[in-house]
């Protein structure tokens, strides 16, 4: 297929692993352009305002539940996809727990901020992330002061957000440890105290300087094994199978002359060839929210409805704002979503789970069908949702 | 979909590719008609959450030591079940326990553990599981390594199955041949897949989803026979444990190949109980010891009318014992060796072991004087048949809870 006109087939295929798939109008209307442009589209789409917002202000009193649910909706109803997919993707690149991070306007208010800097640049969003209230007390910054250190905020920014496991030593732990110092969350927010702060000069991955928190992360998202590491799970998240490694190698150049940016980062991707080619189709096993998102956006189903959805995500592996380990890490994805096979028959009740049935978990003597705000489900619509083939993009 | 008449199964046999090396002796030969003494055979290995309380399940109601250690969490003499020879007795929420025992269905081996036995739940449970103590644990666990080295059956999908929503590694193996069924009702609800997907070109994510769909469909169909089973008119309790022990009973009377079952009881669920009682022991013992003896005693009762229990061995597991003294919110921190508990209707019934010396204790921890990997041994040697394993690699003190005709 000529780069320059994309097929119809091939429109979908750019909506399915970019933006969790789109309805035939939306491939109508990236068919004919060249993949770049078709990307600039999708790019331009994510930058409208509304999307900047929560997607509606969450009382006090917000449950998690409720948090879970909205984000969902937004998924599901807003022109912005691109850009809710590259926050699910950051999203569980950080982790996030609501058992550590009780405050649920606050893990609104890390949402919000991950969609903001979602489209910016990779060091510019870990650099803003890092100071986020319900972030530092997932990762145990609060109240890590110079008299009280661990370990362990360091040992998640590198292990989890940017240069990954092997590529960090027991003097950058210490190093970015002592950068981290001096903030305190409570419920006004989050503080600095200068107290706190170990001031000194550290020196990380080769540069001396007096690092705070923000520059410190910033820093070290700069590093060649943060370009990688990223760049691999760009990769993996849209699918696609480079096994030369030329296309990573590519994104590490990329990201450090663009200085990390999210937008140069997929341009490159969708303008190579491994996006397009044999191996990367029918190559990725879509993560729950993507099938219950792409399902309600490619067949126009609307926003799900919201309490069979929430249950059957969590039956599938994948609860929102809850990533496995505590928060420490994300989703394990591909193979990992239908382990144990189980979780595949999960999947496949999606078409009724649209409808408002719950579908019958666990050991209870009867079959439950609760139904929940009854809608109709087309039945060939159903057909596709319990098929193998609509398991993968 | 695979349906497994005992004729298709000796079929099966036939064509089963040849036997494990370990099987090639020459003393095997003679024992062919031991071979047919054991096919059949069953394995049901429940997984008791978090550390039973051994103290607590067989009570030594003679020993001045264990009141004055649990002031406030001692089960009274008067309320224990007196078993012969009066020194100890069991927690009164067994009594449905107590009975299979009575029926010489039943039995509880006392002081069970192994050397530096470890007080953490993932490595213990990890321990008890691959039935070996080396470090880093085998991949596979005690059953996995029976299911795929020497059973006919580890060419099917369904030669372990899980019932439960977890799994553990007590049926894990390389042949990949267990399954986990975690929502039985929503696999006898799935309809086969349009066959129109069969033309697509394969990709590695693709062939692991056909590798899933199999065996949910395997499962499926399994399950679909076993409704025909009579399980429904014994009194299971309503818990998840219960209703999947209803299904394993099932299975098994509805001539399912699969050869070990997993399950278990108490969950770390946020508000479920589990034997990890170091938080008011007493009310969360009452819930479990009944569920635990209901369960068993529905089972015995199912199976035994179906002719099937002869062919069946349930033995219980748990990450360790607790301590002796209890602790400042009525309950116990982790400990060594405890109890384990086993039934079928061809065993040697009633109490084996030793009660631990309550005056010999390290770091508030009992001494085992039962290896476990003793006991799983039996099983798989006297029970299923097949040659020993270098990695059930204990005492080799001759612990028998397999009756005397395996």
């Amino acid at each position: 297929m000529s780069r320059d006109s994309l097929s119809l087939e091939e429109a979908a295929h750019l909506l399915r692993r970019l933006c969790f798939g789109g309805s035939r109008d939306e491939q109508q209307a990236l068919r004919g352009k060249s993949r770049l442009a078709a990307f600039d589209i999708l790019w331009s789409k994510s930058q409208t305002t509304t999307a900047s917002a929560l997607p509606s202000p969450l009382d006090s009193h917000a449950t998690l539940a409720q948090l879970r649910e909205q984000w969902v909706a937004h998924m599901v109803w807003t022109p912005s996809s691109l850009r809710e997919n590259l926050t699910l993707f950051f999203h569980a690149l950080v982790g996030s727990s609501s058992n550590a991070v009780k405050n649920v306007p606050a893990l609104g208010a890390r949402n919000a901020l991950l969609r903001e800097a979602s489209l910016t640049s990779v060091p510019g969003l870990f650099e803003r992330l890092v100071t986020d209230p319900a972030m530092m007390v997932q990762v145990g910054m609060s109240g890590h002061g110079v008299d009280r250190v661990s370990d362990r905020p360091a040992k998640l920014v590198l292990e989890h957000w940017t240069v990954g496991a092997g590529a960090y030593g027991a003097s950058e732990m210490e190093e970015l440890s002592r950068s981290l110092t001096g903030w305190a969350v409570s419920d006004a927010g989050a503080r600095f105290d200068p107290a706190q702060f170990d001031a000194g000069t550290k020196t990380l991955y080769g540069k001396t300087a007096s690092f705070d928190a923000r520059t410190a992360v910033a820093h070290v998202a700069r590093q060649p094994a943060t370009a990688r590491r990223i760049g691999r799970r760009l990769l993996r998240h849209v699918g696609v199978v480079d096994p030369p490694g030329l296309l990573v190698q590519q994104l590490e150049t990329t990201y450090a002359k663009t200085d990390g940016s999210i937008r140069a980062l997929l341009e490159d991707i969708v303008a190579s060839e491994a996006f397009w080619g044999k191996e990367s189709r029918a190559s990725l096993i879509k993560s729950p929210v993507h099938l219950v998102v792409g399902a309600c956006r490619e067949f126009g189903l609307g926003a799900p409805p919201a309490a069979p959805v929430d249950a059957w995500l969590t039956a599938c592996g994948q609860t929102l704002f809850d990533t496995p380990n505590n928060g420490e890490g994300g989703w394990k994805d591909q193979e990992a979503w239908i382990t144990p096979p189980d979780r595949l028959a999960i999947r496949y009740s999606l078409g009724d789970v649209l409808g408002g049935i719950s579908p019958p978990l666990g050991f209870s003597s009867a079959p439950s069908s609760k139904r929940s705000g009854v809608r109709r489900v087309p039945e060939r619509v159903r057909r596709t949702l319990a098929s193998l083939s609509y398991q993968l993009a | 979909m695979i349906r497994m008449t005992r004729r298709s199964m000796l079929a099966t046999l036939a064509l089963a590719p040849a036997l494990p090396k370990l099987l090639v002796e020459p003393a095997r030969a003679a024992a062919s008609s031991a071979k047919t003494r054991h096919e059949g055979r069953i394995v049901v290995a429940i997984r008791m959450m978090g550390g039973n309380d051994g103290l607590n399940s067989v009570i030594p109601i003679r020993d001045d030591r264990y009141y004055r250690a649990r002031p406030t969490i001692a089960i009274p003499k008067a309320e224990a079940i007196a078993l012969e020879g009066g020194d100890v007795g069991l927690h009164p929420s067994l009594a449905g326990f107590h009975e299979l025992m009575q029926n010489g269905h039943a039995g509880i081996v006392q002081g069970v553990g192994y050397p530096n036995s470890s007080r953490s739940h993932l490595r213990a449970t990890e321990i008890w599981e691959t039935g070996a103590i080396i470090d880093p644990a085998p991949a596979s666990g005690w059953l996995g390594r029976y299911i795929e080295g020497e059973c006919a059956c580890g060419t099917t999908e369904l030669a372990g199955v899980h019932l439960g929503p977890s799994t553990g590694r007590t049926l894990a193996s390389s042949a990949n041949n267990s399954v986990l069924i975690g929502n039985p009702e929503l696999l006898l609800s799935l309809k086969p897949a349009s066959r129109a997907d069969e033309r697509r070109d394969s990709t590695p994510a693709r062939a692991a989803l056909e590798s899933a769909e199999r065996a949910i469909n395997a499962a499926s169909s399994q399950l679909h026979r076993a409704r025909k089973g009579t399980g429904r008119r014994f009194d299971y309790p309503a818990t998840e444990f219960g209703q999947a022990l209803k299904w394993a009973g099932n299975m098994i009377e509805t001539e399912c190949p699969t050869r070990a079952y997993a399950l278990s009881l108490g969950s770390f669920e946020n508000d479920a109980p589990s034997f990890d009682t170091h938080i008011d022991q007493l009310p969360r013992h009452r819930t479990l010891y009944t569920e635990l003896s209901q369960g068993l005693r529905a089972f015995a009762a199912h199976l035994s009318a179906s002719g099937d229990f002869k062919r069946v061995i349930v033995v219980t597991y748990s990450d360790f014992g607790r301590q002796l003294p209890e602790n400042k919110t009525r309950g116990t921190e982790h400990g060594d060796a405890s109890v384990l508990f086993y039934a079928g209707g061809n065993v040697r019934a009633g109490l084996q072991g030793t009660m631990p010396d309550l005056g010999v204790v390290s770091n508030g921890g009992l001494q085992y004087g039962v290896d476990f990997r003793d006991i799983y041994a039996d099983v798989r040697t006297n029970w299923m048949g097949a040659a020993a394993d270098p990695l059930l690699d204990g005492d080799g003190a001759g612990i028998r809870i397999t009756g005397s005709s395996s």
